[in-house]
């Protein structure tokens, strides 16, 4: 019995989604909805006191953190190996992971953030504290601080703009030596990369194109058209599903 | 042929060093003084572009990262496992090496820079260093002017030490549970911590007291009796390795 706690096709709760429609695998998607904090919901820390997304639960077995419950799903389930068996490309796909889960996903979640921060309503200091007392990790807590207060430092943001448009050429060279970003078949790097920067395309029109960046887009297209893919960003709901429409036209797909 | 490059047996340099020992692996180790900034030098940059330790080059191949480079040597050199037989477990593994990255590694060096490190530094050598901080990638660039600029953000340090808590909290948790932090084997995911929590008891030594953690403090004595985590230790150049601290990781920018 496998059953998946998460948001949307979108960032970490979009990886077992891709992953287990690529495997093929059923499992009971329980939808957390972020836009109203589910996820900070007594019934959710319950479940995970960390109050992240996802949280996959196999065989009893509750699985907290999204990348690690990657390589254990692989292992545990049928369908085929996202894994690469050769230990140099197992390094490449999980240094790929690394860099998009600790650098460059954090880096568009700014953006994301800030846009939220815009739409806030003014409130008081007393007023975010009571709202943000109940997030169980210090980092979001803070985090959800600044969005409230509409205090996204701007320097940040500026440095995380340099940092994703550096990270695309990253996507550009890796994808010269290989089709996939581990090595010559799809793994969980493009699972993790694909739910990070599926819609690039359309946020970054000047800089993923077919002029700039023509494997980067190649590989969009690759991945955009793989029936595991398809399925998982047909259960996009709202702006997600929006802007995967947006994305398939503009690629072609 | 296997070459390790590393800085002093703390964390992230100690890492593989351990998984070596234990593989009963021989290597060529190659030091690289972080304080002395040789990690930005156009050798070094050659062979990690990102100016970071460690490194360990195998057979021609440059593999990166504390945890993945442990991860690798595993995946290639079977022999004296230290990875669980058990998915569970080997769910653990991965955990707790993430875990250790994002939650413990870079707040203890942090607190460990800006307590120990950087007030014993000589103002001529900060000085000196800020001149040859060009060659190194912009974001690990950054990274060391501000930790060179000196004073750092309370709110900073306060997250820090809020953030030790929790894992210094969850980590006695986990060991109420089990001998080691996958199950009931010694694994990467106790090498993964080992010296993070060393270091930690430095930083914040009112955490890990016998009464506040005493799992955790009878884990800490039953590595430090290990042979291979003793010999890593004993390629320390300075007293106390896990006194001393070189800036990063970064901690999270963004939750």
């Amino acid at each position: 019995m496998l059953e998946v706690y998460t948001w949307e096709p979108n960032a970490n709760s979009g990886k077992p989604l891709l992953m287990l429609k690529e495997k093929g695998v059923e499992f009971a998607y329980h939808y957390i909805d972020m836009a109203n904090r589910e996820q900070h919901s007594p019934a959710y820390l319950e479940l995970n006191p960390n109050g992240t997304v996802p949280t996959v639960i196999h065989d009893g077995r509750v699985l907290t953190e999204s990348s690690p419950a990657l390589e254990y799903l692989d292992a545990a389930l049928g369908g085929p190996a996202l894994r690469p068996r050769d230990p140099y490309l197992l390094w490449r796909m999980r240094r790929w992971i690394r860099f998009l889960d600790y650098h460059y996903c954090p880096s568009l979640a700014m953006f994301g953030g800030a846009g939220v921060s815009e739409r806030m309503p003014d409130q008081d200091a007393e007023a975010i504290e009571r709202q943000v007392k109940d997030i169980p990790m210090p980092e979001r807590r803070r985090v959800w601080r600044l969005i409230m207060a509409k205090q996204v430092p701007q320097a940040e943001l500026a440095e995380s703009g340099r940092r994703i448009n550096a990270g695309i050429r990253l996507f550009e060279e890796a994808l010269a030596e290989y089709p996939y970003l581990a090595g010559p078949d799809y793994s969980l790097a493009d699972i993790v990369a694909m739910v990070t920067v599926y819609a690039m395309p359309v946020i970054r029109p000047e800089r993923v194109n077919d002029r700039e960046t023509p494997r980067y887009m190649d590989w969009l297209r690759r991945c955009h058209a793989r029936p595991g893919n398809r399925a998982a960003f047909a259960l996009g709901r709202g702006w997600v599903a929006a802007r995967v429409e947006e994305t398939r036209k503009l690629l072609g797909v | 042929m296997l070459e390790l490059y590393h800085w002093e047996p703390n964390v992230d340099s100690g890492e593989p060093l351990i998984c070596l020992k234990e593989k009963g692996l021989a290597f060529q180790s190659r030091y690289v003084d972080l304080l002395q900034l040789q990690q930005r030098e156009a050798d070094f940059l050659r062979l990690n572009p990102s100016g970071q330790v460690p490194v360990l080059v195998h057979g021609g191949r440059v593999i990166t990262e504390a945890g993945l480079v442990m991860l690798y040597l595993e995946d290639t050199f079977p022999q004296r496992p230290l990875m669980p037989q058990s998915l569970a477990e080997q769910y653990e593994v991965h955990f707790w090496i993430k875990y250790a990255e994002e939650r413990i590694v870079p707040y203890v060096t942090l607190l460990g820079w800006h307590g120990i490190t950087r007030p014993a530094l000589a103002r001529a050598a900060i000085g000196a260093a800020r001149e040859t901080l060009g060659r190194l990638p912009q974001e690990r660039r950054m990274l060391w002017e501000k930790a060179l600029d000196g004073a750092c953000p309370d709110d900073e340090i306060s997250l820090a030490r809020e953030a030790l808590g929790a894992a210094a909290h969850r980590l006695e948790r986990s060991l109420e549970r089990a001998r080691w932090l996958a199950g009931g084997s010694y694994s990467l995911a106790d090498i993964a911590l080992v010296l993070a929590v060393r270091a930690l008891r430095v930083v914040m030594p009112g955490l890990l007291t016998a009464e506040r953690a005493p799992r955790t403090v009878d884990w800490l004595r039953r590595l430090e009796e290990r042979p291979a985590v003793r010999e890593t230790l004993a390629l320390a150049r300075v007293p106390a390795p896990e006194r001393v601290f070189a800036p990063g990781p970064e901690p999270a920018r963004w939750g």
